[in-house]
């Protein structure tokens, strides 16, 4: 098996060249970008003396460090957005222009015909060629996360918010995150190739489905998992909150004396009077930090799940229908 | 063991059947050839007998394995219609993708056959002549050292020397390696030669599936008065007739010319154009001939 | 381009060649030329015949054919065949047999002259000399003529098959 296994990849290698250099080129460039700005921001940073205030502010963010230096690093910069677009941006390029055309490609210039009569089954071919070359892209997706995340670190800096912050754009500028996305890609757009056996529609398709991937995951799936197993906690109307920035707000409710929930908050003026008299109590659910990495994961276990299962079905498609 | 055993195989496409109830034993070591019109179904034949297409009803194994399975690949080797290639490689790279995806692969065969061709390992699939492709896929699946080839019109962009070199080194295979080919063409005097078994399959069904030897040998061409037809029914087995006037030619299966008619030995060309004149007209091996009209 | 070189190592002193329309079956053909090498001398006691694969190579005819006609010339005793070298000559036509053949000619040129008297052109002649053929091959001279299965039917159970069958 493993020796078939480096035949399909050399064989790969000679067919698909161009995506097996060009997918790891891609993201092994991108991270050398950012590591350079990353590296120049340091140095900006440490020759204005600002790295010892900022870490030490961690929690509060840079805006208490105030010097001059400090306020004319902080220029509205659209790099960190630019960035949290690119991070998924990537692994749509990587699946449209590689994934995507790997089996359509096949099918549409008729080489299928050649290269399914070989000596080994489309099953296997399929399994062989884009099996490692999903595995090249994760790993490169991979490389791309940690730079992204560790140049990120600074935007979160000067945004005053901590590195700790479990805002959406920073999870999703983890190495596992990125990857995950890239794998759940590839495998959307091996879908789109088998079952749409042109390139052009394929493509589209494969940015239909993906689109709705990432429009569900922040819609639905997070939430949703972010409502599993939260904390509750008393708060006064003034004190007591959790920290905004490191936990995910689940759900606010007052409670009457009898213990029966309420939702949504009196119209009055004065919010915490009218709560003391009716000796209502102010509750939270929330997700502490420490829950909140393991739902990440688990949202990144579901993606890289999702992918595995699409890869098992394309390659049960090819089986059932193999050209005609 | 036979290189091609079918029951009853057929594919349907939406609503036609491009080929339909075919029963089909051709034995091991054989040169057989595949003819019939266009669109009666010997690509589709072909593509399911290599395992590029699942059959819609009935069964087919080569040389005893499921077709596309590992012990049919390992086994078979073919060549489509539309000469598949990696186009944009070049032929090296081209060589070298094969190799990878082939376990017995002969790469000395490839580039001696090639480098006596004279095609440049450097130069572009896509960029050479259509013969010089088709020449580039032949050397390929016979490089692989299958026991069955299957070649759809193989010789179709080839010169006539080339055809010819082709066919020489074909037959060279046969009688050096036992090698079991099955060629189909729309030019049947030149499967006359090299076919010892023929296969004629006409609207997606097989109208004849015998050796050359049995048929040639069972069959005369017949000529004589024309209003003598009508009584040659009755005393000869009549594959198809057609008058001119005064004189009348009939092909018929049977071992000598009756009173009043010459006979003289067929070719394959007559055999299998008098066959495809007359649709109902099978030769089903061990039942003889068999008219339905 | 295909250059042409010397196709089988001079192994052998003749080579067959194809004559696709006449009608003749191919094995038949092998088996005249070789007959007919033997008389004019090309062709002696101990020659090799063309190898089988020498043969498809150059002619693109199946390896059967060959083999077929080399049996059949085995048959008659002309050639035996050594397993694993090749197939060779063992008997060259005697003299006796090319003075019969002469006294042969000489009355065929005899018919000849009375015909072209009586009127008849070379087709009419031709078309006579093929009738007779037929009409001897058809009657009793069948068990006296060599290589008689002139239908390609194999050896002659296979025209037995098909006139039982007809």
């Amino acid at each position: 098996m493993t020796a078939m296994t480096v035949r399909m990849t050399r064989a790969a290698w000679y067919k698909h060249r161009f995506s097996v250099v060009g997918i790891p080129a891609v993201f092994l460039l991108a991270a050398l970008a950012l590591f350079a700005d990353g590296v120049v921001q340091r140095h900006w940073l440490s020759v204005h003396h600002l790295n010892g205030c900022l870490v030490a502010n961690a929690d509060t963010g840079g805006s208490s460090c105030g010097s001059a230096a400090w306020v004319s690093f902080i220029q509205p910069s659209p790099m960190p957005n630019v960035i949290a677009v690119a991070v998924l941006a990537l692994p749509v390029l990587v699946g449209l222009f590689a994934g995507v055309p790997w089996v359509a490609r096949e099918f549409e210039s008729g080489a299928f015909r050649f290269t399914w009569t070989q000596g080994t089954s489309p099953r296997h071919w399929l399994l062989g060629t884009f099996g490692p070359l999903v595995l090249l892209a994760a790993v490169s997706a991979a490389i791309y996360g940690a730079a992204a995340y560790w140049w990120y670190q600074i935007a979160q800096w000067q945004d005053g918010t901590s590195i700790w912050s479990w805002r959406s754009s920073s999870f999703e500028l983890t190495p596992l995150s990125i990857a995950g996305w890239t794998v759940l890609a590839m495998a959307l757009a091996l879908l789109s190739g088998v079952l749409i056996r042109r390139a052009q529609p394929a493509m589209i398709a494969f940015i239909v489905t993906l689109g709705a991937c990432v429009y569900l995951s922040q819609t639905w799936l997070r939430p949703w998992l972010f409502s599993i197993g939260p904390a509750v906690k008393q708060v006064s109307t003034s004190a007591g909150w959790p920290s905004s920035v490191t936990t995910y707000t689940v759900q606010t409710w007052l409670q009457t004396p009898s213990g029966q929930r309420v939702s949504g908050l009196p119209a009055v003026n004065n919010v915490s009077a009218w709560i003391a008299q009716h000796h209502y109590t102010y509750w939270v659910a929330y997700q502490p930090h420490n829950h909140l990495i393991w739902l990440e994961l688990a949202r990144n276990g579901i993606l890289v799940t999702v992918a595995i299962l699409t890869v098992l079905g394309s390659v049960w498609w090819l089986r059932i229908r193999p050209a005609d | 063991m036979n290189a091609i055993e079918t029951r009853g195989l057929g594919k349907r496409y939406r609503r036609t059947w491009a080929v339909r109830d075919c029963d089909l034993t051709v034995p091991a070591g054989q040169v057989t050839a595949l003819a019939g019109p266009n669109g009666a179904g010997k690509t589709t034949l072909l593509r399911i007998l290599v395992g590029l297409t699942a059959p819609t009803a009935g069964t087919a194994t080569v040389l005893g394995a499921a077709p596309g399975s590992p012990q049919a690949r390992a086994a078979v080797s073919a060549m489509d219609q539309t000469v598949p290639l990696y186009r944009h490689l070049r032929v090296a790279g081209q060589l070298a993708a094969a190799r990878a995806l082939n376990d017995p692969w002969d790469a000395d065969l490839a580039a001696q056959r090639l480098s006596a061709l004279g095609i440049p390992t450097s130069a572009r699939v896509g960029k050479l002549s259509g013969g010089q492709q088709a020449q580039l896929a032949l050397t390929m699946a016979l490089a692989r050292r299958p026991r069955l080839l299957l070649l759809d019109e193989p010789l179709a962009s080839l010169d006539p020397l080339a055809r010819q070199d082709v066919l020489g080194w074909l037959m060279t295979c046969v009688a050096e390696d036992g090698l079991s080919v099955v060629f189909s063409s729309h030019v049947i005097a030149e499967l006359e030669q090299i076919a010892s078994y023929l296969v004629v399959l006409s609207a997606g069904r097989i109208q004849v599936a015998a050796t050359v030897d049995s048929l040639l040998g069972t069959h005369l061409a017949l000529t004589g008065p024309a209003d003598g037809v009508d009584d040659l029914y009755d005393q000869v087995e009549i594959v198809t007739a057609q008058r001119a006037g005064r004189q009348a030619l009939v092909l018929a299966r049977t071992g000598a010319a009756p009173p009043g008619w010459a006979g003289r030995p067929v070719t394959m060309e007559e055999l299998v154009l008098g066959y495809l004149r007359e649709p109902a007209a099978r030769v089903v091996p061990g039942l003889g001939l068999e008219i339905v009209r | 381009m295909i250059t042409v070189k010397p196709d089988d190592d001079g192994l052998s002193p003749i080579m067959f060649y194809l004559d696709r329309g006449s009608g003749v079956p191919t094995y038949l053909q092998f088996v005249h030329q070789v007959d007919y090498a033997l008389r004019l001398g090309f062709l002696r006691e101990g020659d090799q015949l063309p190898r089988i694969k020498d043969v498809t190579r150059t002619l693109a005819v199946n390896p059967d054919t060959v083999m077929k006609a080399y049996r059949e010339l085995e048959l008659r005793g002309v050639t035996a065949g050594r397993p694993g070298v090749g197939t060779f000559i063992t008997q060259a036509p005697d003299i006796a047999g090319l003075k019969q053949m002469a006294g042969l000619q000489k009355k065929l040129t005899g018919w000849l002259g009375e015909a072209a008297a009586a009127g008849v052109d070379e087709l009419g002649m031709k078309a006579l000399f093929t009738a007779a053929l037929r009409n001897f091959n058809d009657g009793g001279g069948a068990a006296r003529l060599p290589g008689r299965d002139a239908r390609g039917g194999g050896v002659a159970g296979g025209a037995r098959r098909a006139g039982g069958a007809a």
